[in-house]
Parts: structure tokens; C-alpha cells; sequence
């Protein structure tokens, strides 16, 4: 007997990486500066997407505190690189500080459940941005912090926008990865299952509550980490960067690529950034700002109204549920057609 | 009624469980005694306190008084998921599917206690394990003994109510527990699917599992039972073989008088 079917899906998703591969290098070949720029924005929002998607889609967490990791991850290497240390050590430290942090508040707030346990992920969010907008000994307050140094390997400095490029979509391919083999390896099952059923899980003798902490914090680092790219990619940053109107930008990406879907935080992430970049503008007659903000909560209060799930889960879940009648009407058609269980019963 | 065998190698044994959630007294220092191998049935009217049982068994509840052990080990008090790590096995009366993961990952899900599973090694490895692969045969191998193999790659909620019902029996038996607790595997399925469940109860029964099963459906569980157990508002009223049972006059009175049990 074969069962090949984990092994064809997880090739499936090694195609799709081969294809964001393809997809990462176009622009480098055939690109102009402003599209480049999207290329590399699509790429740190994915990152931002996929960490998010972990702990919400994958762990079953609404957690509002994800950009509060995000902003960790930035102003460690913020920090470090113009106290002048190293770029590498940097993100070293936002992962640590990022990872710590989600473990220690993780213990205590992730025995609540559904708003309670948004409500205390999101003053996780605020005391972070109230930390970072005003240690300013440490953070430099509402200024923030100006000349980060980028990212590099040897003599080699990723300071030009495609090199800066292949770094931001190799730490995604990573994160991909990372979400790849998690969906398919006994902890990522696991970790889908305590969404599912907290009592199935106990009575299969599984620590949910670890696992919860766990998808939290490894959710947290890949944010910490996207924002360690985000910040040397911008070289200064401020608090207000990590703030309410980022959050709602990474929900929306999460809310449009889906939940759960494997590629749905790239996907996302597309949708958002092109949004941003081209539609936008022209809705709000190239005054964005104050618009942009409402436009992305409409979008994220409809999806959430008619795709809970994320559209892309939608469009599979509809999609299956559409096959399902139509085998469902085809056999109703057929009156021979009988399913597993009846037969064994008539054997 | 009969006393109640007294077997010194019980796959499980109960004594003295007492529970009560505020004033309502739901079981009253019950005893059950079920022999290693044994298809023990567990009946009594609605409230009368067997899936509390089943809750303080598995380590969902923790009770107010008594002991719990499995083949002689002391599992009173232990969390569930403990309890499930020293081989109990459960069904709950509300299915409790995954419903993110595919049917034959939800088998897959009971052979994880047998599988190496390192948060590192999951976040690193770059195929799927050859262990992975066997198991997942593994899990295959048990969808397949139910004709259920069809629906590996399906998800739960493409399957009818009774194939679901199979799938979580299924799942709580390929751990290979020492005992397995169903609640009311039964309920809700049509004739056909009931007809399925009690050959395939029947089939894992003959492999010397260990069961204790809570049904309505008296005819369904006596024909299937070695041992019986009868509660009545938290208290035990009686202990024996289906037949003894049967004809006992407490249960009789507690099924509201009917001449015979597995008429009810």
C-alpha cells in the first residue's frame, strides 16, 4: 500500500518556492528602482505576515501584539548597530529580547481564550510602543533612531536595493520553509490541532497549552526578525512605525492571503502593498495618509465579515464545498452508488 | 444484584468516586471494576453520571473523593493528558475531530506518542521522515481496515456524520491504548453506519482491547458487553453480566419500569 500523499503535497509547496524564486529574481532582471522597491516591500511584509499567521491562522491565537515584535526586532538592531555592533548581532538580540518576551507574557495570557486574549496581546502592543516611544536614553523617544547600518557578510554590504532585495526574500524563503515543514511534522500537526479541539488533544496525552506557547514565540521571532530587515532596510526608524495603523496593515495582509493557507501571507502581502502603492493613492486622490488608514479597516471588516478565514481560504473552502455538491448531486444521480461504510455493512 | 467480581489484575479500577459541581451530587462513591480484555458496558438514565465518570477517568475532572488506577497504576488526579500518556484512550459524546487536518493526519494524530518530535527537527527537516511515512502507512493501514482509506486526504467535514463518528474510534484505538472509553459512539448514526460501528466494535473487541463504552442503544451495547455496570443518579446500582443485569429489579425500576432492560 502506498501513501504518498504528504510527500506530493510538501513537493507541491517546494514547486511554489521554486516559482517565488523566479518571481523574486524578474524584477532584479528587468526592473527599474520603484518596482524593485515593491519587489523588497512585498517581501518584508510577508515576513510580517507569515509570523502573524503562525500564531493566529496556525495556533489559533488573536493576537494583537504581533507589531510590538515587529518594533522589537527593529529597534534591537536599531540600537545595536549605532552603539556599533554588528547588524547580525542586532537581529541575534531582537530575537532573544522578542522570543523572551513572548514566553514570558505567553505563560500567563495564553490561558485566556478569544477577545480576552486580544485584549491582553494588544496592551502587550501598547506598553511596547509606550516603552519604545519614551525610554529615550535608550530608544530616542518620538525621534527614534537614525543610521542603522545595513546588513553584511564579509566585505560585502547589502546597501543597494537588489542586494537588499535577495536578503529580505532569502530570510522569507526561510520562514516559508519554516511554515512548510511545521504544517507537515508532528508538531505542526500538532499545533493545528489545539485549534481544532482542546479536549481531543489532552485525551492524545498533548501539552496544548506548550504548544501554544510555542507557536507564540516562534510567531513572534519570524515577526522580531522581519522587523531587524525592516529597520536596516529604512536605516531610521520611529515608535510610530510600529504602531495601531501597522497592525491593521498586517491583519488586512493576513485577513486577504487566509489564515492558514501555506502561501497566503506572500499572497497577502502582494494584495496589500499593491493596494497601498496603486490603488490607494488613486482612491484618495493622492492623499493617502489619512485615507489609507480607513480603507484598509473597511477591508479588514468585510473580509472578516464574509471570509473569517482569510479570501484565500475562501476560495478553497468554496471551492471544495461547490465539488462536494456537485459529487454529492452526481451520486444522487447514480442510485447503485453506495459509500465505504454501506459497503462493508453489505459485505 | 450480584457483588461485584473482585479482580486483583483490573485494567482499570474505580473506587470510591465521589463528584459534585456545587450542590448537585453527580456520583456518589462508585466503584467499577473492568477485567483486562473485557467489553464493560456502562449504562444508566440521562444524568445518572456516566460521562462524569468518564471525565474524572481521563483526567478531565478531578473528583472530590475515590481512586482511579490503571493496570495497577495510581492515575487519580493526573491531568489528562497524562492519563492519556499512560495508555487511556477516549471518544467524547460531541465529535472532536480536527477539522484542519485531513482524516488520515487525524489517525496520524494517536501515533504521535510513538513518533520523534522535536520542536528543532520540525522546523528544520527538509523532507518527510521515513518514520514519517511509516506511520502515516500506518495510519493508512487503519482507515483502510474500515474502508475509510478512500477519505485519507479528505477533510472531516467532507465525511458523513457515521464515517466521522468511525474516523474518531478509529483514532483513539491506533494508539494502542490499554483501555478505550466511548461515549455514545452511537448516537445519531442511521441504521447502516450503526450496523458498521457494532462489526467494527466487534473486530477491536476480539483484538483483546480493553473498552468501556456508555450507549443508549441497550440492544447495541449488551450484545456487545462482557460486564455491566449500572448507575442511577450518581450512585451504582448494580454489577454484572448482561444477563444478570437484565434482570435485575433496580435497574429495571430505574428504566421506569420496563420489563426488561434490553427492552428499553
Amino acid at each position: 500500500m502506498k501513501s504518498p500523499l504528504m510527500t506530493k503535497r510538501r513537493n507541491q509547496h517546494f514547486i511554489w518556492l521554486g516559482a517565488v524564486v523566479v518571481v523574486a529574481v524578474l524584477p532584479l532582471v528587468f526592473g527599474d528602482g520603484y518596482s524593485q522597491t515593491v519587489i523588497l516591500t512585498i517581501g518584508l511584509y510577508a515576513i510580517f505576515g507569515i509570523g502573524l499567521q503562525l500564531t493566529m491562522g496556525t495556533g489559533g491565537i488573536l493576537n494583537m501584539g504581533h507589531a510590538a515584535f515587529i518594533g522589537i526586532g527593529a529597534y534591537s538592531s536599531a540600537i545595536v548597530t549605532t552603539k556599533g555592533g554588528n547588524p547580525w548581532v542586532g537581529m541575534l538580540v531582537g530575537i532573544v529580547v522578542a522570543g523572551v518576551l513572548a514566553f514570558v507574557v505567553g505563560l500567563p495570557i495564553l490561558r485566556l481564550r478569544s477577545l480576552y486574549l486580544a485584549i491582553a496581546t494588544l496592551c502587550v502592543a501598547l506598553a511596547v510602543t509606550n516603552v519604545l516611544g519614551f525610554w529615550t536614553a535608550l530608544t530616542g523617544g518620538q525621534n527614534g533612531v537614525t543610521g542603522i547600518v545595513p546588513f553584511s557578510i564579509g566585505d560585502f554590504s547589502f546597501i543597494d536595493l537588489p542586494s537588499q532585495i535577495y536578503l529580505i526574500w532569502g530570510f522569507l524563503l526561510v520562514a516559508v520553509l519554516i511554515r512548510i515543514n511545521l504544517r507537515y511534522s508532528v508538531v505542526g500537526r500538532e499545533f493545528e490541532a489545539i485549534k481544532d479541539s482542546d479536549l481531543a488533544t489532552s485525551s492524545l496525552g498533548i501539552n496544548h497549552g506548550a504548544r501554544r506557547l510555542q507557536i507564540f514565540v516562534i510567531g513572534s521571532v519570524i515577526g522580531a526578525v522581519g522587523g531587524s530587515l525592516y529597520a536596516t532596510y529604512l536605516s531610521a526608524i520611529t515608535p510610530d512605525l510600529f504602531g495601531f495603523p501597522f497592525l491593521i496593515q498586517i491583519f488586512v495582509l493576513v485577513a486577504l492571503g487566509g489564515m492558514v493557507s501555506l502561501w497566503g501571507a506572500p499572497i497577502g502581502a502582494i494584495a496589500v502593498v499593491c493596494l497601498h502603492e496603486f490603488v490607494i493613492p488613486v482612491i484618495s486622490g493622492g492623499n493617502a495618509g489619512p485615507v489609507e488608514i480607513v480603507i484598509f479597516g473597511v477591508i479588514l471588516v468585510i473580509v472578516m465579515i464574509f471570509a473569517p478565514n482569510g479570501l484565500t481560504d475562501q476560495v478553497v473552502s468554496t471551492t471544495r464545498r461547490l465539488v462536494k455538491i456537485a459529487r454529492r448531486r452526481r451520486n444522487h444521480d447514480e442510485p447503485s452508488s453506495v459509500t465505504p461504510a454501506s459497503k462493508k455493512v453489505a459485505a | 444484584m450480584s457483588a461485584p467480581s473482585v479482580l486483583v489484575d483490573a485494567a482499570l479500577e474505580v473506587h470510591g468516586i465521589t463528584k459534585s459541581f456545587g450542590g448537585n451530587h453527580v456520583l456518589r462513591n462508585v466503584d467499577m471494576s473492568v477485567s483486562p480484555g473485557s467489553l464493560h458496558f456502562l449504562i444508566g438514565p440521562n444524568g445518572a453520571g456516566k460521562t462524569t465518570l468518564f471525565n474524572v477517568i481521563s483526567g478531565f475532572i478531578r473528583a472530590d473523593a475515590g481512586t482511579v488506577s490503571l493496570f495497577g497504576s495510581d492515575v487519580t488526579g493526573e491531568r489528562a493528558r497524562k492519563v492519556a500518556r499512560q495508555g487511556l484512550a477516549r471518544t467524547f459524546q460531541n465529535l472532536q475531530l480536527f477539522a484542519s487536518l485531513t482524516v488520515a493526519e487525524n489517525v496520524l494524530m494517536a501515533l504521535h506518542g510513538q513518533m520523534k518530535g522535536g520542536l528543532p527537527r520540525a522546523m528544520t527537516g527538509l523532507f518527510v521522515s521515513r518514520e514519517e511515512n511509516r506511520e502515516y502507512e500506518r495510519a493508512y493501514e487503519w482507515l483502510d481496515r474500515f474502508g475509510l482509506a478512500k477519505y485519507a486526504s479528505s477533510m472531516p467535514s467532507d465525511l458523513s456524520y457515521g464515517d466521522r463518528r468511525l474516523v474518531e474510534i478509529i483514532r483513539a484505538f491506533a494508539s494502542q491504548p490499554k483501555v478505550v472509553l466511548l461515549d455514545e459512539p452511537a448516537a445519531g448514526l442511521g441504521l447502516s453506519a450503526r450496523a458498521n460501528l457494532f462489526d467494527v466494535l466487534k473486530e477491536l473487541h476480539a483484538g483483546n482491547m480493553t473498552i468501556v463504552l456508555i450507549e443508549h442503544d441497550m440492544k447495541f451495547g449488551m450484545a456487545l458487553a462482557d460486564e455491566v455496570t449500572v448507575l442511577d443518579v450518581g450512585t451504582r446500582i448494580a454489577h454484572g453480566t448482561p444477563a444478570q443485569v437484565q434482570k435485575d429489579d433496580a435497574v429495571i425500576a430505574a428504566y421506569l419500569g420496563k420489563r426488561s432492560v434490553a427492552d428499553a
